[in-house]
């Protein structure tokens, strides 16, 4: 019942974009995310589709996997498409019912929220499918480095990014154990109302829990008699290095950003 | 009626095409009431072959019935559940409750028994593990040394009073009188209720102290089904499929070897001593 959970998405390859520099793709997110927000004219988001397009063939990711992403959306979209369609009030009356009605901008906000949030997910999606979870929190280690000055426990909170991620699969499979183990007692999860029914995860949640005290109690024994003792002196197993491709990506991210003011003044 | 099980094939699928098959055409019964040992390497499926006798995996072809009740269909299985109580590997680690009286009480609540009924049953698992109930019942279960946490968690399998009695690696990480305490447990409890055991270890000396039958399991196949009498005069045929002989078979194996006359059936230390006394006589 807890097997079928999968938090990230990666999806192994050895493309140019799987090849980027971590630290590029998540600079290159953020950039994508602005852009995305820059765009004012319908028109102009038709690069940013290609963009994502092109990336995306470039990364060899099944474009169906770009889909699964969006697929759970699918209601908060069409949720927030009616929302803006019946309440925007601005521009010309086109139909009206009551309370209810369309006018241009409403159908303008409308569809500019959906798109807007179709390039955002695509986009992340794209990001979490082409790197890994180890590769994410090493470039968000590095980025963060700067802010060391102040203070700001950047190795550390990476630290514990990392393991979460690590533990995540040990959790689940614990939790797929003690469950069955429990089914075997007797225990049932599968009929009575909510109330029951979070009464009947008791019996799995409090030995999960000790266990995962018990694991982190191991584990930071285990890092300490390897001499862990925080980010200060430590050098890295995989060095990130920016290269050509990453230079290129940014170059891409900018051309795209100067479309897209360009679009946004002349048309 | 026996645990009866045809054909039993199962895998797990691990991501998409890749998926191995843990147990292939498994064809096993288990009596009412007998010792049966399943060994077999890590990674045989012993684990995988112990989860379809309550239910908790359902075969991919074959059938597992308990009883004559098909595990397949949701209703008998839930039926059949309550004949066979499971012992996971460290079962420790499923403790929940406050005191050790309740925890061990969570099962036969879960069958809906009443109260009364409940305490008396809770009170003898503990005695049958040998906790003292007046020392034992009270106490936080995290408060019990690993030993003593291990018998808390089989007594509650034991107050569901289970006809079959299925322990997967019940003396996993214990210390040698651990070991001989939860196994001569096990044996005195199936003399005195009835109840079959079943167990899956991968020692062979614990295998040879008390099982009757012993299955071996090998790359999800059965290998072998027989008395430890017939299995251990095969040390070949045991050592193909990575399984040592227990040291006492491989001592009589060596003696014999050295043309000293050993019987095939010695294969612990009972019949050792029982051998080499004999010997001395007639010297």
């Amino acid at each position: 019942m807890f097997k079928d959970i999968t938090l990230g998405q990666y999806f192994p390859g050895d493309s140019p974009v799987h090849k980027l520099d971590p630290r590029t793709k998540i600079i290159g997110m953020i950039a994508f995310i602005i852009i995305v927000f820059f765009v004012k004219k319908v028109m102009m988001f038709l690069p940013v589709f290609l963009f994502i397009l092109i990336a995306t063939y470039l990364s060899r990711v099944p474009m169906s996997y770009l889909w699964k992403s969006l697929k759970p959306l699918r209601f908060i979209l069409i949720f927030m498409f009616i929302l803006n369609l019946f309440v925007i009030g601005t521009g010309e009356t086109l139909w009206r019912l009551g309370p209810l009605h369309i006018t241009t901008g409403g159908i303008r906000q409308a569809v500019f929220i959906t798109v807007r949030l179709i390039l955002l997910v695509s986009g992340t999606s794209l990001l979490t499918l082409t790197t890994t979870p180890i590769g994410l929190t090493d470039g968000l280690e590095l980025l963060l480095t700067p802010l060391k000055k102040v203070k700001f426990p950047a190795h550390e909170l990476a630290m514990m990014m990392t393991i979460a991620l690590r533990f995540i699969p040990t959790l689940m499979e614990e939790a797929d154990k003690i469950s069955s183990a429990q089914i075997s007692r007797g225990a049932d999860f599968e009929t009575g109302n909510i109330v029951k029914r979070a009464k009947a995860m008791v019996p799995v949640l409090v030995p999960l829990f000790i266990s995962a005290f018990r694991r982190a109690d191991e584990l930071a024994m285990a890092m300490e008699s390897r001499c862990y003792h925080g980010g200060e002196g430590r050098t890295r197993m995989h060095v990130l290095r920016c290269g050509r491709n990453d230079f290129l990506a940014a170059c891409a991210l900018l051309l795209l950003f100067a479309v897209v003011l360009a679009g946004g003044l002349l048309l | 009626m026996p645990i009866v099980i045809k054909n039993l094939t199962y895998s797990y699928k691990t991501g998409g095409p890749l998926s191995n098959s843990a147990l292939s055409d498994v064809t096993l019964t288990i009596r009412e009431g007998e010792f049966l040992g399943i060994i077999g390497h890590t990674g045989s499926g012993k684990s995988t072959l112990v989860q379809h006798l309550n239910g908790l995996l359902q075969p991919e072809t074959g059938s597992v019935c308990v009883d004559g009740l098909d595990m397949a269909d949701k209703k008998q299985r839930l039926l059949g559940r309550k004949l066979v109580g499971l012992v996971f590997q460290y079962p420790e680690y499923q403790l929940f409750e406050e005191t050790v009286a309740k925890d061990v009480a969570f099962g036969p609540r879960n069958l809906g028994l009443d109260e009364g009924e409940i305490a008396l049953r809770v009170c003898d698992a503990l005695l049958t593990v040998g906790l003292k109930p007046e020392l034992f019942a009270e106490k936080i279960p995290f408060e019990l040394s690993g030993g003593e946490k291990r018998r808390a968690a089989i007594a509650g399998i034991l107050a569901m009073r289970p006809k079959y009695l299925v322990l997967d690696e019940p003396m996993a990480g214990l210390d040698p009188s651990g070991r001989h305490e939860i196994l001569d447990m096990l044996d005195g409890l199936r003399e005195k209720t009835g109840c079959a055991v079943v167990m899956v270890s991968h020692s062979m000396d614990d295998m040879a102290r008390v099982a009757q039958r012993i299955v071996v399991l090998n790359k999800g196949a059965v290998a072998y089904i027989g008395t430890p009498r017939e299995l251990f005069g095969q040390s070949e045929a045991l050592t193909r499929v990575g399984l040592d002989v227990p040291q006492i078979a491989a001592l009589a194996q060596a003696m014999r070897d050295k043309g000293i006359d050993v019987p095939l059936d010695v294969y612990d230390q009972e019949s050792m001593l029982r051998f080499l006394r004999g010997r001395r006589k007639h010297v």
